[in-house]
C-alpha cells in the first residue's frame, strides 16, 4: 500500500497557469457550452409553439387537442426552463454523505417529471397529428416511424436518468 | 465573503494537484477531465461564502471536489482510439497502474481511497465523507484487500 501512496502522491497533476484558472472563474467556459445547448433546445420547444398553429393547421383540430398539445409542450418548456436555473445551483451539504442525499432526493423528483412531461408530449403530438386523417399504407408506416423513434428517445431519457440516479445514489456512503 | 478571488486562486494554485488526481480518477478522457475540472472550480467558488475558516481550506476542498466528481454528468462518451498496431513493449507507468487498479472501484469507494492515499487521517476521511471513522476503517480494509488480490494476480511492478 505504501507503493501505491507514494504512486498517488507522484501522479503528474499537470498546472493550470493563474490566467487558465481567472477564465474559468469568470467566464465558465463549459458550464456556457451547457447552458447553450439548453437555451437552444427551450427555444426549438417554444418556437414549436408558437408557430405549430398556423403551420399544422391548428384551427382544423379541436379545441381540446390544441390545448392538449400546448399545454404538454409548453410543460417541457417550464420544465427546461427550470432545469437551466437549477443547473446553476450549488451542492449544499456537511459532508459527502449529505449532499449526496439532498442531491439525490432532488434529482428523482426532477426525472421522474422530466420523463412524464416527454412521454405527455409525445403522445399528445401523435393524437394532434393523427386526428381525423385517412390512413394508407404509406401513413401507417410514416406513424410506426414515427411511434418508434418516439419511443427510442425515452429509453434513452430513462436510461440517462437511471444512470445519474444511481451514480448520486447516497447509499454508497451508508453508515454500519 | 471569507477570502476575494486573488486570495481562493492562491489557494487554489497551492492545491490544484488533488484536483487534477480527483479528475484522472473519475474520468477517462482528457476532454471529460477538462469538464469536471471546470465544474469543480465552479462549484469551490460559488460555495466559496458556505467556507468557514475553522476548517481546514484542504478539507473543504476535498469535500466540493469529490461531491462534483460523484454527481457531475458525463457530457461525452469515452473516445475509443483504434491503434494501427499493438504497442511492442507495454509501457506502464505506476500512476496508470495505481488507476487501472482503482478504476474498478465504485464512485464511493474511489473518494475513500483517494482521501486514504492523500495521507489523511480516518478523523478525517469519516469528517469529509460523513461515515463513521469505524466504518471508513472497515470499507477501506475491504478495498485494500481487493486491491491487493488484483495485485498479487498482476503484480504491481511490471
Amino acid at each position: 500500500m505504501e507503493e501505491l501512496k507514494a504512486a498517488w502522491q507522484n501522479m503528474g497533476a499537470g498546472h493550470k497557469s493563474p490566467e487558465d484558472l481567472k477564465t474559468y472563474l469568470r467566464k465558465m467556459p463549459v458550464r456556457r457550452g451547457v447552458l447553450f445547448q439548453m437555451i437552444l433546445e427551450t427555444t426549438l420547444f417554444a418556437l414549436f409553439l408558437v408557430f405549430y398553429y398556423d403551420a399544422f393547421d391548428g384551427h382544423k383540430k379541436p379545441l381540446y387537442l390544441n390545448l392538449l398539445l400546448a399545454g404538454a409542450v409548453g410543460f417541457v418548456v417550464l420544465h427546461n426552463l427550470t432545469g437551466i436555473v437549477q443547473a446553476m445551483n450549488v451542492l449544499k451539504g456537511k459532508h459527502l454523505r449529505d449532499v449526496l442525499t439532498a442531491y439525490s432526493a432532488h434529482l428523482k423528483v426532477f426525472a421522474a417529471i422530466s420523463v412524464a412531461s416527454r412521454l405527455a408530449m409525445y403522445i399528445c403530438l401523435m393524437l394532434f397529428f393523427t386526428y381525423a386523417i385517412e390512413l394508407n399504407t404509406f401513413k401507417v408506416w410514416v406513424l410506426i416511424g414515427a411511434a418508434f423513434i418516439f419511443i427510442a428517445q425515452m429509453v434513452v431519457l430513462v436510461r440517462t436518468w437511471l444512470k445519474r440516479i444511481d451514480a448520486a445514489d447516497p447509499g454508497r456512503f451508508a453508515g454500519q | 465573503m471569507i477570502m476575494d478571488e486573488r486570495q481562493f486562486l492562491q489557494q487554489l494554485a497551492e492545491h490544484e494537484g488533488i484536483l487534477f488526481k480527483i479528475c484522472r480518477l473519475y474520468r477517462d478522457t482528457p476532454e471529460d477531465r477538462e469538464d469536471l475540472f471546470q465544474e469543480i472550480m465552479y462549484q469551490l467558488w460559488k460555495s466559496l461564502p458556505g467556507y468557514e475558516a475553522r476548517s481546514k481550506f484542504s478539507t473543504w476542498l476535498y469535500k466540493i471536489a469529490l461531491s462534483t466528481a460523484l454527481v457531475h454528468f458525463r457530457r461525452r462518451r469515452p473516445a475509443i482510439v483504434y491503434m494501427p498496431a499493438l504497442p511492442e513493449v507495454p509501457a506502464q507507468a505506476d500512476e496508470n497502474r495505481l488507476l487501472e487498479l482503482l478504476a474498478p472501484l465504485d464512485a464511493a469507494d474511489k473518494a475513500l481511497m483517494a482521501l486514504y492515499l492523500e495521507d489523511l487521517s480516518y478523523a478525517e476521511i469519516a469528517e469529509i465523507t460523513g461515515i463513521t471513522e469505524n466504518n471508513v476503517g472497515v470499507r477501506l480494509n475491504r478495498i485494500r484487500a481487493r486491491i491487493k488480490k488484483h495485485i498479487n494476480a498482476s503484480s504491481w511492478k511490471n
